[in-house]
Order: structure tokens, then C-alpha cells, then sequence
């Protein structure tokens, strides 16, 4: 019955040689049930060619243009977001899941971390005790040596164009090997490679944020380096998809601008604990 | 973009000389609006799922090779824009008659043109118990008479998919349809 299955399938799409079609007639005269449902299957064909579809005014066609050309505007007006409110936006999606009592907490720790700011330096510590505050401050913050700082950032940005080339990579209208898919797996797994040894380098440092990033990274870069084919839409989407949910290029952004921020005062603080041999 | 998209400049790749994207849209609106009613069975979705081809079209003209046909291109953006709604599950099913305006076919009897009312109700609600998937290729080979290599471009599948997909997509419309069953 199978192999007729297989013969009726080619018989609906018109691609039944002579002998086969007289094989399956055979069988068909044979088995008056499938005969039925395949007499049945056909009048589904000829009820489809004579199902003309609902038409449309002149005035819709007139007008279609100007509707299309409008929808444009407007999504073109949209995407000039800056990226702050983009990103205002993802922070909000964020936290809207979360129950009212967790804002509540967070108020009463922003508070408290007032208070003690406050406290911490109200008073005018001398300059020796000020060089191991700061210090302590960018130590507890960001506790990396450079070298380490500019590999993590090297590997953030490597990271952040590898995922912005298959964001921005439309599945639906560009064609598949413009994706370049087999460069971005390399890289993909290079830098699985680096997220393996830089969580290592950075357990010292007590960046548990940062190395959660690399985790979540890594994540995604395993999904790229496992794609089997540029036209796999449906496994780019979910990477894609991935990205979006994990706000990772945020948390990229985020993460690179802190370092940042740390860096000077880092450098500041380590000569001044040069200076005081603390 | 669109202040330039009008311009006209002559693109061997879409035939008509000179090109302006206005020409584009009026040239093959009928064929993407018709396939996007055939997909999603209903106007509202029909109107939405057309002008997001035509963008989709307009943001891709600089990656388009040539090297398929526009028609065949703006296919493939069709039905992959489609089979992405659906697993997003963002198109609304209304039933074709509650959201249709349409004018009645020019060459309809009155008898003649409720019963072609009532057969397309009767087919769109059988095209409804079609995956995606199937829906799409049925449409494409059985409402746009495209060859099998078409479709399965359209689909980015192999031909003997296309086939497979066809033969599940006729079974489940001859069980809905079976008020049509031939004597």
C-alpha cells in the first residue's frame, strides 16, 4: 500500500510515467477503496481550479500604493528610536514579570545604599585613607588586571559583531549565502574557545555578572557553531530569537561601558597605592 | 530611502526600464496581494502580509541577484514571511465572511454568485486544518500553478517534500470537503 501511496502522490503532481500510472490504474481497479479516495482526492484538485478567489475594487488597487507607502513612513518613524529609549524599553520588559514587592525591595536597597554612601563620605578622610578607599572602591567593583580588562573587552566586541551580523540577517527576503554562515561558525567557535578560558581567568576576580554574561554568550555561540545550513531559517530565528530574549547585546553595552568607567580610576588608584606602599 | 526609491534608474535585474519602486508595487500587487488571501484566508491578514512583502522587497533590492524571477523572489519573501507569523502565532483566523468587502465577479449570475461565495467559505475553512507548511506548498502548486522546483525554492525544501506536503495537504481537504465528493 505504501509503494501505491508513493505512486498516487507522483499521479496528483502529474509526474507519473506511463508504466507507472498503468501500475497504479492496476491497482486501483483492484481496491475499489482507495480507488474512492483517490477519485476523491482528484475532485479536491478540480474543486481548487474552479474556486476563484474573492476580487478587489479598482479604488482598493488605486489606493494601495499610497497604504503601502504610508506603513513605510511610519515603521521608518518607529525605527528612529535612539537607543536609549531601545534600550529603556528592554530594561522594562524586563522588569515588568517582576512582582510589585520586588520594586519595593529595590527602593529600600537603593536607600540604604544612599545612607551608607552618605555616611562613607561625609567625613574628609586623609589622603592616605582616601588612596585605600578608592582603591578598595574599584577594587571591589572591577578587581582586573589590564591585560585581562582588554582581553574580556576584545572578546566583547569580537562577540557583539559575530551577533549583530545574524541579527540584522533577514531570513525572508536576503538570499541564504549572503549569511556567510561557515566565517561566522569559526568565529563562533574561536570564541567558544575564549569564553572557556576567560571564565577561568576571571574567577579570581569575583566578577560573577560578568562571567554569567560570557556564560549566556557562550550559550549562543554554541547555537551559530551548530546551525547545519544558511537555509535552516527556522534555527537562525531561534538564535536570533535567543539574542533578543537574553538582551545580550544590552548587557554587552552595559558591561563594556562599566570596565570603562573603572578603568581610569583603577589606574588612579594604583599608582596612588604605589605611592603609599599599602 | 523613499525619496530616492522613485527616482528612476535602470535595473536589468526587473526588466521594466526605467525602474521606480511604484512601478514594482503596481506591477505584482495583484500576485502578492491574491497569494497572501490564498495563505492567510482572510483580507485584514491579506492587506498586512502583502505590504510586508513589498517592504521586505524594498529593504532587499540591493541583495537581489537576478538570478531567480521577481515573481519566484517575491514568493519566497511571501511565504517565509508567512510561515514566521504562524509560528509566532501573530495572524488572527476571522472567518471569511465576516471580514470580506468585496464586490461580486462581473460575470456572476446571482445564483451563481452565492454559490461561488459558498464554495470559497467551504475552501477556506478546509484550508484552515492545514499545517503552515502544507497550506503553503497547496497554494503555491494548486493556486499559483507553479512547478514542483518552484515551490520547493519557495520553500527551501527538497522537491520530494513538496510532494509529501501536497499528498497530506489533499487528504485533509478531501475529508473537509467531502459535501463535494465526485458521484
Amino acid at each position: 500500500m505504501k509503494n501505491y501511496e508513493a505512486l498516487m502522490r507522483e499521479a496528483l503532481v502529474g509526474d507519473l510515467s506511463p508504466e507507472d500510472r498503468a501500475r497504479l490504474d492496476a491497482y486501483l481497479a483492484e481496491n475499489l477503496t482507495e480507488a474512492q479516495t483517490f477519485r476523491e482526492m482528484q475532485g479536491v484538485l478540480s474543486l481548487t481550479s474552479t474556486v476563484e478567489p474573492a476580487t478587489q475594487s479598482e479604488e482598493y488597487w488605486d489606493g494601495y500604493y499610497d497604504r503601502l507607502v504610508d506603513r513605510m513612513a511610519r515603521e521608518a518613524r518607529k525605527a528612529q528610536t535612539s537607543w536609549w529609549e531601545a534600550s529603556w524599553a528592554k530594561l522594562q520588559t524586563w522588569l515588568m514579570p517582576l512582582p510589585t514587592w520586588s520594586y519595593q525591595l529595590a527602593v529600600a536597597v537603593v536607600l540604604i545604599a544612599a545612607g551608607i554612601a552618605i555616611g562613607r563620605y561625609s567625613t574628609a578622610p586623609s589622603d592616605v585613607e582616601s588612596a585605600v578607599v578608592t582603591q578598595g572602591v574599584t577594587s571591589d567593583a572591577v578587581a582586573m588586571p589590564v591585560a585581562l580588562q582588554e582581553r574580556t573587552t576584545r572578546y566583547l566586541e569580537r562577540s557583539t559583531v559575530l551577533l549583530l551580523g545574524l541579527v540584522h540577517f533577514d531570513t525572508e527576503a536576503a538570499e541564504p549565502a549572503t549569511l556567510n554562515l561557515d566565517r561566522k561558525q569559526a568565529i563562533a567557535s574561536d570564541l567558544i574557545q575564549e569564553a572557556s578560558l576567560l571564565r577561568e581567568d576571571l574567577e579570581p576576580t569575583q566578577q560573577e555578572q560578568l562571567r554569567k554574561l560570557i556564560s549566556d554568550l557562550e550559550v549562543i555561540l554554541l547555537q551559530i557553531a551548530n546551525l547545519e545550513a544558511e537555509h535552516d531559517v527556522p534555527a537562525i530565528e531561534l538564535v536570533k530569537r535567543g539574542v533578543d530574549e537574553r538582551g545580550i547585546l544590552l548587557k554587552i553595552n552595559l558591561t563594556k561601558m562599566r570596565m570603562e568607567e573603572v578603568q581610569p580610576n583603577k589606574d588612579a588608584a594604583a599608582s596612588d597605592a604605589e605611592h603609599f606602599s599599602i | 530611502m523613499l525619496a530616492t526609491t522613485n527616482k528612476p534608474v535602470i535595473d536589468t535585474r526587473f526588466r521594466e526600464k526605467p525602474f521606480t519602486f511604484r512601478a514594482f508595487v503596481e506591477t505584482h500587487q495583484r500576485t502578492v496581494y491574491y497569494l497572501a488571501l490564498d495563505l492567510t484566508g482572510n483580507h485584514h491578514d491579506a492587506e498586512d502580509l502583502s505590504q510586508e512583502v513589498f517592504i521586505k522587497a524594498h529593504r532587499a533590492l540591493d541583495s537581489f541577484r537576478g538570478d531567480a524571477s521577481v515573481k519566484s523572489w517575491l514568493y519566497r519573501i511571501a511565504v517565509n514571511t508567512y510561515l514566521n507569523k504562524r509560528r509566532k502565532k501573530a495572524l488572527a483566523f476571522m472567518t471569511l465572511q465576516d471580514d470580506f468587502d468585496l464586490e461580486h465577479s462581473a460575470y456572476a449570475q446571482p445564483d451563481a454568485g452565492a454559490e461561488a461565495e459558498r464554495m470559497r467559505h467551504h475552501m477556506a475553512e478546509a484550508m484552515k486544518k492545514l499545517s503552515p507548511k502544507e497550506r503553503s506548498a497547496f497554494v503555491l502548486r494548486y493556486r499559483q500553478d507553479l512547478p514542483i522546483k518552484e515551490v520547493a525554492a519557495a520553500l527551501n525544501v527538497a522537491d520530494g517534500t513538496v510532494k509529501s506536503l501536497l499528498f497530506r495537504a489533499v487528504k485533509k481537504l478531501r475529508k473537509t470537503l467531502v459535501m463535494y465528493k465526485p458521484e
